[in-house]
Parts: structure tokens; C-alpha cells; sequence
């Protein structure tokens, strides 16, 4: 492995492990997201129900499906709320945080949860849902060591959909 | 990270297009939280002057205004120019940032409103003058894409370091830098099989870039292309390997992959000659053993 001396690079140890078919990060728990935006502030948790009405003018503005009609939402004690969301892309499942000023302008964004995985378990709606906010007994072995990954140019379109449906969600049923 | 006092953060957020990984450690917590956001906060910047898509960048307003007249740039956008225009002479113009019109026509970039771009534009056509104006001899669009995310890296490790962290990593989709005593494990993805992640290496300090085709290749007439175009013959690389490139800057690091996956093992020498290690992923390899370096 003498090729790789160089000045900047140690081999791995290992050269080759089990290599990992889904891999998965946590970045913050929900109550480190909420501190992280809103820090010091007490949150109150409200479950916002989106009626047929509201999802279909939340569509029209934004041009984004609405795919779960439940919303987890947290009034801010120092103004403004604290939303908690998820996005499903081809490989990747990502939960996310938006943190709303009282005039519906983003104050900040923390992904909380990334999760990615390839074959054809992710074309499965059944399980996919059992892939949502489950963290122990997954039916696939989710490799939840951190790991650093060269080359992981994965689009973040569908997040920047997800904050647009937010933002009219929150013009729409929470202002 | 022996030490007891040490804290560690680890924060993802959506930036540059892909998803921005900040890893910090450092004694004080309060601290370390202050010098991530800040980390963030400084590849935002570059992103708004460096965006392609956003007409009030940088980028923006050379696009539109510079065949006409010289238009001042931030020092930042004047520094990847530079190493820009390093690399397309060195490399006899494979590497060229004046490819906006390409990517767009292959959907890579979306149409600009204005797109009657001079087909003959290199990169020669783009004059640094004095007091970090910028002029376009001919008409043309340039898109950092190829550079800007790497250099947006180093801003954000020196941030890291200036307000205290005594390790880091900050990771934008596959180009990294890191930092620090402790050397940070590497994993590459397979080029052919994207979901597997093959340990590469330790990196001590200093900065990988990785670029491979496996999210952006397309099919089109029958061909396979990336959004990596060879700024000579103005087509795109039809890579089925993946790149990496070991440098001591991840601006230098970023430039140089896209040499690499245009000019395979052909660009290492250049590589090595510009200050970077050049590592290609063949889609048959089944280990990492087979990574071959030059």
C-alpha cells in the first residue's frame, strides 16, 4: 500500500469491510434542533391537522405535493414556531427542522436526521414507512457508525421544496 | 479526542446545492456552536457570490454585464477566478469555467434568459484586470460549479480554526477538508454502486475532492455524459470511474478531479505538477485495494 505515501493520506486500515447498503446520520435530537435555533425558548407542542382545503392551496402555491396531512409544529415562547419535517428522495430520507419568525421568514434550518439507502427495499411504500422515524429494529442493517463519504453529491432539491410547502403551510394554517 | 473537556458537533445543512457537513471539537461548547454557524454562515456568502442561478451574484452580473463592461468582484470571486484561470492554462484549456452555455444546453444549468452565447468563448476570453474587475471579450457564461464549492470549504476550516476549534471537518457533497491531531477515516463511494462505502484513508490534514458521474449522469442521444465537460472539445466526460484528488487546499483539490475524470490517468502527471495526488475508482474494482494513484 506504499502508494498511497504521501504527505496528506494514511490508508485505511482496514482495506476492505463489509461494505454498508444504508447508512444513516444523526445530526440533532429534537430538543438540540430546537435549542439550536431558538435558544433559551420554551416550546409548546401543537399537532396542525391540514384540511383538504388548505393542502390543495398549499399545491397550488408552491407546486409541491403535501404527502403527510399531520404536521409537527411547536409554538416558540419567544415568538415565531419551530416545524419538524421530512423529505423522501430517490436514495435518501431526511429529517429536518425549520425554525419561523413571527412574520413567516426562515431563521434557520437544521437537518436532524439523514438516512440513505439503494436498492429496491426504497421503492417500496410500505418500507418506507417503516423506515420513518424508527431508530431500533429496522428490518435492514442501517450503519450508524459516522462516517465521513468523499463523493456524496446528493441533490438537496427536495429539501428546498419542503421548506417552500413550510412556508405556505405556515401563511396557509399557522399565522 | 482522549481528552474528557473535549466536545464534539457534527451539523448538516442544505447549502451549495448539496448538503454541507460542519464537524467541529473543541473545549468549550458555547464556542464551537458559535464558530459552526459561522462556518455556515461563510459558505452562504459564497454561495451568493458565486451562484449561477441568483442574477444579483457575482457570477450573475458577469453573465449579463461583462462583455459589455468591467465588472468589480468580491476578493473571493477574484481568488477561484484566479486559480481558475490557473488550471485552464495549465491544462491547455480541458479545464475551462466558461461552459455555462454547455450546461445549459445539456440541463444542467436551467436557461438563462439570455443565452446567445459566442460558441467560440474559452477561457481566454475572460480578462482579470486591475482592481478585480472582470471583462468578457466575448459572450459567454461561466459557472464556478467546478471550483467554487471546494474553496467555499477552505473558508469555512480557516472560520473554524480562527474561532477556536482544535479539529474539524467540514464535507460539501464529497469535497472535504480536515483538520486537526487526529487523522479523519475517508470513505469512498463505489462508482458503480453508489450506496457502498469503501474505507480509503486516514487524511491527516489537508483536503480530498471526489468527482464521479454516479448522481449527475444522464442519457441523452443514446450517450451517457456527466455535468463535467471538457472545456477543449467542449463535450461531456462519459466517466464510469470516480475521481479523487488529495491536495493541500480543497479549491486546488476540486479544480483537479475535474482533470482527472476528463482526462483519466492521463492528468496525473499534471495533477502531481499543479500540487495534488490524483486517485481513480475503477467501476470494476470490487476493493479499495484497487484504487490506483499516480
Amino acid at each position: 500500500m506504499d502508494v498511497f505515501n504521501n504527505w496528506l493520506l494514511i490508508p485505511a486500515a482496514a482495506v476492505i469491510v463489509a461494505p454498508t447498503c444504508a447508512y444513516a446520520t444523526q445530526y440533532l435530537t429534537l430538543e438540540q434542533a430546537q435549542q439550536a435555533i431558538f435558544p433559551g425558548a420554551d416550546f409548546t407542542q401543537a399537532f396542525v391537522i391540514i384540511s383538504d382545503a388548505q393542502r390543495a392551496e398549499i399545491e397550488r402555491r408552491t407546486g409541491v405535493n403535501v404527502r403527510v396531512r399531520e404536521q409537527r409544529v411547536w409554538r416558540v415562547s419567544t415568538g415565531g414556531v419551530f416545524v419538524l419535517d421530512e423529505v423522501i428522495g430517490k436514495h435518501e430520507l431526511i429529517t429536518y427542522a425549520v425554525g419561523l419568525n413571527s412574520d413567516g421568514g426562515v431563521r434557520q434550518l437544521e437537518i436532524m436526521d439523514y438516512r440513505e439507502s439503494y436498492g429496491y427495499e426504497i421503492r417500496n411504500a410500505a418500507w418506507r414507512r417503516q423506515f420513518v422515524g424508527k431508530h431500533d429494529g429496522d428490518p435492514l442493517k442501517v450503519d450508524l457508525d459516522i462516517k465521513n463519504i468523499g463523493g456524496a453529491t446528493l441533490s438537496c432539491r427536495h429539501i428546498a421544496e419542503g421548506v417552500r410547502r413550510l412556508l405556505a403551510l405556515y401563511d396557509v394554517a399557522l399565522r | 479526542m482522549k481528552d474528557a473537556q473535549t466536545v464534539a458537533l457534527r451539523r448538516a445543512r442544505p447549502l451549495l446545492g448539496t448538503l454541507v457537513e460542519v464537524t467541529a471539537h473543541g473545549a468549550c461548547e458555547v464556542q464551537l456552536m458559535q464558530a459552526v454557524d459561522a462556518a455556515f454562515d461563510t459558505i452562504a456568502l459564497v454561495q451568493r457570490l458565486m451562484s449561477f442561478h441568483d442574477a444579483a451574484s457575482d457570477v450573475g452580473r458577469m453573465n449579463r454585464l461583462a462583455h459589455r463592461a468591467a465588472v468589480r468582484v468580491h476578493p473571493w470571486t477574484w481568488k477561484v477566478l484566479r486559480t481558475a484561470q490557473r488550471l485552464a492554462r495549465a491544462s491547455a484549456g480541458v479545464f475551462d469555467v466558461t461552459v455555462g452555455g454547455e450546461l445549459m444546453r445539456l440541463g444542467y444549468l436551467p436557461a438563462a434568459v439570455r443565452s446567445n452565447v459566442d460558441r467560440r468563448a474559452r477561457w481566454a476570453d475572460v480578462r482579470l484586470l486591475p482592481g478585480q474587475r472582470v471583462r468578457f471579450v466575448r459572450r459567454l457564461l461561466i459557472d464556478l460549479g467546478g471550483i467554487a464549492k471546494g474553496f467555499a470549504v477552505d473558508r469555512a476550516v480557516e472560520c473554524l480554526r480562527a474561532r477556536g476549534a482544535n479539529a474539524g471537518l467540514v464535507n460539501a457533497g464529497g469535497d472535504l477538508r480536515g483538520f486537526g491531531p487526529v487523522p479523519w477515516r475517508i470513505h469512498l463511494r463505489h462508482p458503480a454502486q453508489p450506496g457502498l462505502l469503501l474505507p480509503f484513508a486516514d487524511l491527516a490534514s489537508g483536503a480530498l475532492a471526489t468527482s464521479a458521474g454516479y448522481f449527475s449522469r444522464r442519457l441523452r442521444h443514446g450517450a451517457v455524459h456527466t455535468s463535467i465537460i471538457d472545456g477543449r472539445r467542449r463535450i461531456a466526460a462519459d466517466a464510469t470511474f470516480s475521481a479523487s484528488v488529495a491536495a493541500s487546499s480543497c479549491m486546488l483539490a476540486d479544480g483537479l478531479t475535474k482533470l482527472v475524470v476528463l482526462r483519466g490517468h492521463r492528468a496525473c502527471g499534471l495533477v502531481r505538477r499543479l500540487g495534488g495526488r490524483a486517485f481513480i475508482l475503477k467501476a470494476d474494482d470490487a476493493d479499495a485495494k484497487s484504487v490506483s494513484a499516480a
